[in-house]
């Protein structure tokens, strides 16, 4: 009687045991862009996001389009410049910034011109026209439309950390300056503060 | 019910050897055949072929390891001058640690059952911070200064740290040259305030070195302090400097630039390994117990100490010769033997701890199989098992990153503008000159700072 039950509960264990062994293989899940996910702590997509979308809602509501408009009678042409990274991480400046620039130019009310480091391409190929394009469809050097304003900006970090505890501040800064005046017309800023709690301890 | 008892007894003790079987046979890996090999290659300066070694025996790493393998190839590729893949390891081995603070439970109490080497290396506290000085030359070498500060703000944050856990033990607990260099990085970057900061902690650094690990502070950086706090207008600190150093002679912020200048870090020698010294001590058995042996390891240390002095650097343009002699900044072989030191308290208690657990196991087992069987030569011979099992896993923790150099020197440099031909020659410790080596030539632009570097491994 009592090694029937014996047995009965050795396969039981066994069961457990594989259906355990079972559910370790990879899975991947597709989730919605708009869904935060943080896993480590460190800058992720989300952050990019809302710092992105912060920008965007703040360069757009603010008068500098309209008092250039009003001045020089057309849209204001703007340059991206360096965001600086002043922070404790090796992160990627260029995602929120792109999601700027589209959502800027996508409004209609402003014009991006190439960057430093996307001219020097445009200009090879325009070269490279000037010797073997058609004559009627060679684009002429010296064409480039100048930019009224540069976009710069930097990203501060605050860290606080107590043994397995830190809480982490960023602050992301863009600035658009008057090329012409130095003048600086526009300043978003976005604060984002995380707490990270690492366990001591696991099984 | 006694019957289903013993069943039950016996059940368990077949579970408790198979699984100190289990044990040994993945306690008993070691890397490190290949190292000497490994030094060969570095001490031909054949980089690639350095590197290509440690990415052949990946498997030898294994999981546990994983931290010390991507350390591994991230310097030996900073060795060949492929900084981005270097630092693609570093970055990994980085990650890695940070996982590693969450300690496992169970695999702590498994260690105690074999030895130190089941547990995952995380490196040490010193490692993890070289882990960032090297990123940060490799960003420096690749032109990405800012990068390179994102590195030493790391250092910054990871000092902090040991700082408040160490509080005021006599440990390492700030690195001297991972600040000087964040401050010359800070400088360059016309960052002042920062530099200054940066060279203030190196000062108090070096205090620290000189006791700790007899180190003497480099001849330039009172130099650079009294530069920085005089282009601050930081009238307190930098009439606090100059009593200190009074006979210091600098260039002013404007002079300097007005020049260019050379920044020079040069690798010397091999860091220290660890081996294990064992010893048995016989626990004399009884009519009912057998004898039994127990197996102590500790880790030793063997420094490799280097036979060079110092380098000469010298840069010629034209008829013009300028010279600048390197200086020690960090001495990873002191540094990592007072680290083995102060944790040899720690690491020997543990030892105990280990040869008591497998004394308790073998008698565990040894009841068990008697109980079991209902014979006591059967559970005598289960307890000797028990025991050379034991003995054969016990070994010490000898893993560390062996790649490192013996010690850093560095030198600066300041130049006129201009295109220089530069060259390095090594001084020997009882005098002689034992290499000179071309380093490549640099043109220099006012304000400009080029940082170079060379390794010999003798």
């Amino acid at each position: 009687m009592q090694t029937h039950t014996g047995g009965r509960l050795r396969w039981l264990v066994l069961g457990m045991l594989m259906l355990m062994l079972t559910a370790c293989a990879t899975k991947v899940t597709r989730v919605p862009i708009e869904q935060p996910i943080d896993l480590s702590g460190r800058w992720n997509d989300t952050d990019s996001r809302l710092t992105a979308e912060e920008m965007i809602r703040d360069a757009l509501d603010r008068p500098w389009t309209q008092r250039f408009v009003r001045v020089m009678s057309r849209e204001p042409v703007v340059i991206v410049g360096t965001v600086l990274n002043r922070t404790h991480e090796h992160l990627n400046t260029q995602t929120f910034v792109k999601d700027l620039e589209r959502a800027l130019v996508n409004s209609g009310k402003v014009q991006f011109v190439a960057d430093a480091g996307q001219r020097q391409e445009v200009r090879q190929e325009r070269a490279d026209q000037a010797n073997h394009a058609r004559p009627d469809t060679v684009k002429p050097a010296g064409q480039e439309l100048g930019a009224d304003f540069m976009l710069q900006g930097s990203i501060n970090t605050l860290v606080d950390q107590l043994d397995s505890t830190r809480a982490i501040f960023y602050q992301v800064d863009l600035e658009l300056i008057d090329l012409a005046s130095n003048v600086k017309v526009w300043l978003g800023q976005k604060k984002i503060k995380k707490l990270v709690e690492r366990s001591k301890t696991t099984l | 019910m006694r019957r289903f008892a013993a069943g039950w007894l016996r059940l368990g003790a077949w579970v408790v050897v198979a699984a100190l079987w289990l044990l040994t046979v993945q306690g008993c890996a070691l890397p490190g055949a290949y190292y000497p090999t490994l030094e060969q290659q570095l001490t031909r300066h054949d980089y690639s072929a350095a590197d290509a070694i440690v990415a052949k025996h990946a498997e030898e790493y294994g999981e546990r390891n994983a931290v010390l393998y991507y350390l591994d190839r991230g310097l030996t590729l900073h060795y060949a001058g492929r900084y981005a893949e270097s630092n693609a390891f570093l970055a990994r081995a980085e990650a890695r640690i940070d996982v590693l603070y969450t300690k496992s439970l169970t695999t702590g109490v498994s260690s105690l059952f074999t030895n130190d080497l089941l547990l995952p290396y995380e490196g040490e506290d010193f490692e993890k911070v070289q882990l960032n000085l090297i990123a940060a030359l490799n960003y420096v070498y690749l032109g990405e200064l800012d990068e390179a500060l994102v590195e030493a703000r790391k250092v910054d944050l990871k000092l902090a740290a040991y700082e408040h856990q160490y509080a005021t033990r006599p440990v390492y607990k700030e690195d001297a040259f991972a600040r000087y260099l964040s401050g010359i990085l800070y400088e360059t970057r016309g960052e002042l305030n920062d530099a200054f900061i940066a060279y203030r902690k190196a000062l108090e650094a070096y205090d620290t070195y000189r006791q700790q690990y007899g180190t003497d502070l480099p001849p330039t950086l009172p130099a650079d302090l009294l530069r920085v706090t005089e282009a601050l207008g930081l009238q307190e600190e930098y009439t606090a400097y100059r009593q200190r150093f009074p006979q210091v002679r600098y260039d002013s912020l404007a002079d300097l630039q007005a020049k260019g200048e050379i920044i020079y870090i040069s690798y010397h020698g091999f860091a220290p390994l660890k081996q294990s010294a064992m010893f048995g001590l016989p626990v004399p058995g009884s009519a009912r117990r057998p004898l039994h042996i127990v197996q102590l390891a500790m880790p030793t240390f063997v420094p490799r100490p280097s036979s060079i002095a110092y380098v000469q650097l010298s840069a010629t343009a034209a008829s013009k010769r300028y010279t600048a002699q390197t200086h020690l900044v960090q001495d990873i072989t002191a540094i990592a033997g007072k680290d083995l030191e102060d944790r040899l308290g720690r690491i020997s208690a543990k030892m105990i701890a280990r040869a008591a657990t497998k004394y308790a196991a073998a008698r565990g087992i040894e009841e068990g199989i008697r109980r079991g069987t209902r014979s006591d030569v059967a559970g005598a011979l289960a307890g000797v098992l028990a025991n050379v099992a034991g003995v054969a896993t016990e070994q010490a923790d000898t893993r560390s990153w062996r790649t490192l150099p013996g010690a850093f020197h560095l030198a600066r440099l300041p130049l006129p503008p201009g295109t220089y031909k530069v060259t390095a020659t090594y001084y020997a410790t009882y005098g002689g000159v034992l290499e000179e080596r071309p380093l490549s030539d640099i043109t220099l632009t006012a304000g400009a700072r080029a940082f170079l570097s060379s390794y010999l491994r003798r």
